[in-house]
């Protein structure tokens, strides 16, 4: 599919997470979970990927994807280039 | 202090495998299954499609005008109550109480949720049907309550405990506590839940339920099944039931609660919390992990639920305990506030009748367990004791130890006289310190969610004290009412510690709403309705919990101690304080921290609205805010002290209101000193009427702060403390639950001028 801006992935990171920080101060590395991270756990990591499907109608279809797909942002804007968008698959 | 005996005399249930315990049991041990496709609602939009409904039974006995006035979850909680008071003998021919004064310890985290459900459905698509009012009117639990005392015709006081999916195992509990504390002989505990959407969709959306079978301590379990159920046991003092020839079924020898701050939905991985919990009902119960034959586990399946609770077991039991475990939820289905009683009850079946209820599902069982986990058709008939064990969101821990009846040890008990209380005296208690978050400046506008604005009460969340909270990163996605009970606690404990710390190791939380989390509630149901089931929000859902505020002022607060959230109208106030007194008389902890909470949201204003609260002209303002009190046994010199609570005088309309009132204050003879509701009221008119009749002096209530429900009874109790502080003397604080109960507690103290 098209890329997404890392301002749109940054949106949907802060609105879906209930996140209160200023979406500037996240960078594209910025690790989501773990030690030294913007501070997210598992209900965030099922809310991202409601977040996903809601908004680009991609699915991530299991906890290894999640895992993968989920480390940063880039690691995110990089996946969902890769898929191809809802209309072209089949 | 020589503590009653805490005995069973009745138990009744309602499951998905049958209308009576006989039925349920029989299928239990049989290994049954109940899972089926949900028919209740349309899951199409769901991954799970399956759970184990329970079949409503037909009740003849039933006027049918009534029944048509039932929830599912009075339907499902009334046969269920009638056979634990049948088999008592506490029913008369006519199939009403003997009694006319009942104490009730119940438990649900959903009452008739389908209710507010269909409310919410028909607002946002402007429907108005004739259903509306009674949808608003009914839907919270308290009214299930009034159901069950108006069909068996009893009235008395009543503890509603929601502490998510150990809140059974917590009602029965604190019965348990309430006889031992001498403050009750006898009481009727149990727990209902009938499933909803709001609750399946939330479920299914954190992916907490199997898409295929449940399979509790299975390595490869993938999750839950929820499940409907009630189940109620009737609990006496072994003097008590002795002295009235009932027949004794078993003993609640011991209860333990602690609450996990490790997480608002996850266990801490060693289970720390339930082995403290299991602990505690081993003393109480003065046995040792090899004394239980038989332990019913919580064993929801899902990955995180039964590693932490296989840990807690491996640290309990060791390596030599002969303990059978297992899990009943593949079979009946989880069923969150009634799954502790329905569990306690199993149980005490395993004691009375030598059958386990077999772990089903499981291919290859957890290596932590594999010995002990009860296979097919295994009997033991010689068990001695049973423990029952419930974990629930919010980290509310909690174990039950059940024991045979010794005749022996019961011919000893002193005997008393044949009483049911419907007014409690508790041994003097100190509020140490109050503290409030109230509402500042003129009323403002708020829209409702069909866009008609009303005047209302708020809270500034901007002010320093309050946003500061807002950085705490437990408390993330919390809405406002976190941070106001927050707040109002850490006021109230800064004026208990005085010189000192409350130490949150020895203290205790008891936390009271009547609307409670409404604006993650109305988030999340309205999310459903827009985006459709599949794009439920899993971030919000744990927040429509009722306990999750209580529990993030837990972890907060570091209290790992026990935590109760108390739900009914403003009367939850009292009952909460009843709870804590409970707790130290028995000794359980050294302080009590009792908070309430309210916040507002649009949905609310319209519920409001469609009962005709705003078109009052008595000016009902609708208000947020939170108010908290902190107990301790009181000393020589303490200011104020609480010397007596009343509660159990129960109402539905305003001509029982008049009649509940008038025994509430027959409760006080002689006391003329009685604080006015320090907020807008839905009963002004009542107190203005009682204040004349009676000639009560009325002190100073304070600001007009709005009507913020059981908050409003906690400003209420606080600007009463004030009063005294400044005047000395006595002084009634009645508060007026607009829906359920009239209470009112008495606060004596000296001037500190």
């Amino acid at each position: 599919m098209t890329n997404v801006s890392l301002e749109e992935l940054k949106k949907l990171l802060v609105e879906n997470c209930i996140l209160k920080m200023d979406p500037a101060t996240i960078t594209e590395q910025m690790p989501l979970f773990g030690p030294g991270s913007i501070g997210l756990d598992s209900l965030d990591a099922l809310q991202m990927t409601v977040g996903i499907e809601q908004k680009y109608g991609i699915v991530i279809k299991d906890d290894e994807t999640a895992r993968r797909v989920l480390q940063n942002l880039s690691t995110l804007r990089q996946w969902l280039a890769e898929q191809p968008a809802p209309g072209e698959r089949n | 202090m020589n503590n009653p005996t805490v005995v069973i005399t009745g138990i009744g249930a309602v499951t998905p495998f049958g209308t009576d315990v006989a039925t349920t049991w029989q299928r239990l041990v049989a290994g049954a299954d109940a899972q089926a496709p949900v028919t209740l609602f349309d899951v199409a939009g769901c991954r799970c499609q399956r759970a184990a409904q329970a079949l409503l039974p037909e009740l003849p006995y039933v006027a049918p005008r009534r029944l048509r006035r039932w929830s599912r979850a009075t339907r499902l909680a009334a046969p269920a109550f009638r056979e634990a008071l049948a088999s008592a003998n506490l029913l008369d021919a006519t199939g009403r109480s003997r009694f006319s004064q009942l104490t009730l310890s119940v438990s649900t985290t959903g009452g008739a949720m389908a209710l507010g459900e269909n409310y919410l459905r028909g607002l946002l698509a402007n429907r108005r049907g004739p259903g509306r009012i009674f949808a608003v009117a009914h839907y919270q639990s308290h009214h299930q309550i009034l159901d069950l005392q108006d069909h068996f015709g009893f009235r008395g006081p009543v503890t509603i405990i929601a502490n998510a999916c150990a809140s059974g195992a917590n009602a029965v509990g604190h019965g348990a506590d309430l006889i031992r504390a001498g403050r009750a002989d006898l009481v009727i505990t149990g727990g209902y839940e009938s499933l909803s959407e709001l609750i399946y969709v939330g479920f299914d959306c954190l992916q907490a339920m199997s898409t295929d079978k449940c399979r509790p301590f299975d390595i490869a379990r993938n999750g839950l099944m929820l499940g409907e159920a009630a189940a109620f046991l009737v609990l006496e003092s072994a003097a008590h039931a002795r002295q009235r020839g009932a027949k004794i079924l078993g003993v609640v020898a011991g209860y333990g609660h602690s609450t996990d701050v490790h997480h608002l939905t996850q266990p801490h991985p060693r289970g720390v919390a339930l082995v403290t919990a299991m602990r505690q009902a081993l003393a109480q119960a003065q046995l040792a992990p090899a004394d239980i034959g038989y332990l019913n586990a919580h064993g929801t399946a899902t990955p995180l639920n039964d590693a932490s609770e296989c840990a807690a077991f491996a640290e309990l039991f060791g390596a030599e305990a002969p303990v059978r475990i297992s899990s009943t939820k593949a079979a009946i289905g989880h069923t969150l506030g009634a799954a502790g009683a329905v569990e306690a009850l199993f149980a005490l079946q395993a004691l009375r009748t030598g059958e386990l209820p077999p772990n089903l599902s499981v291919r290859q069982a957890e290596p932590a367990i594999t010995s002990r986990l009860v296979n097919g058709n295994e009997r033991a008939p010689s068990l001695r004791a049973t423990m029952s064990v419930n974990l629930g969101f919010g980290g509310s821990n909690a174990a039950l130890v059940f024991t045979k009846c010794v005749a022996g040890k019961l011919a000893q008990l002193r005997t008393r006289p044949w009483l049911s209380r419907s007014c409690a005296v508790p041994p003097s208690l100190a509020i140490a310190g109050v503290g409030t978050v109230l509402p500042e400046g003129a009323p403002q506008r708020m829209a409702s969610l069909v866009g008609r604005e009303w005047p209302v009460r708020r809270v500034n969340l901007q002010r320093y004290e309050l946003a500061r909270w807002q950085n705490e990163p437990r408390l993330r996605r919390t809405s406002g009412l976190t941070v106001f009970m927050l707040e109002a606690a850490r006021r109230a404990l800064d004026v208990a510690g005085g010189d000192g710390v409350v130490n949150p190791a020895t203290l205790g939380i008891v936390a009271a709403y009547h609307t409670g989390v409404l604006v993650s509630t109305g988030r999340f149901f309205q999310g459903v309705i827009k985006n459709g089931q599949r794009f439920a929000s899993p971030n919000v859902f744990p927040e429509t919990v009722f306990n999750s505020p209580t529990s993030h002022l837990a972890a907060v607060l570091g209290a790992t101690g026990p935590s109760y959230s108390i739900v009914a109208d403003e009367s939850a106030w009292v009952s909460a304080l009843n709870v804590a007194t409970t707790w130290l008389v028995n000794g359980l902890v050294e302080h009590t921290l009792v908070v309430a909470g309210e916040e507002l949201d649009p949905m609310a204003l319209d519920a409001y609205a469609t009962v005709r609260w705003l078109r009052r002209s008595g000016g009902f303002v609708p208000a947020e805010g939170a108010g908290a009190v902190v107990l301790r046994r009181a000393q020589v010199n303490d200011a104020v002290q609480i010397v007596r609570l009343a509660e159990g005088f129960t109402h539905r309309n305003k001509t029982q209101a008049h009649w509940a009132a008038e025994q509430l204050f027959a409760q006080f003879p002689g006391v003329r000193d009685v604080c006015r509701t320090a907020t807008g009221t839905l009963w002004a008119g009542l107190e203005s009427e009682f204040h004349a009749r009676y000639g009560f002096q009325s002190p100073p209530c304070g600001a007009d702060c709005g009507a913020a429900f059981v908050a409003s009874a906690a400003w209420q109790t606080a600007q009463a403390v004030a009063t005294i502080h400044a005047t000395g003397g006595q002084l009634l604080v009645p508060v007026w639950g607009h829906s359920e109960q009239c209470s009112a507690l008495l606060l004596a103290g000296q001037s500190v001028k």
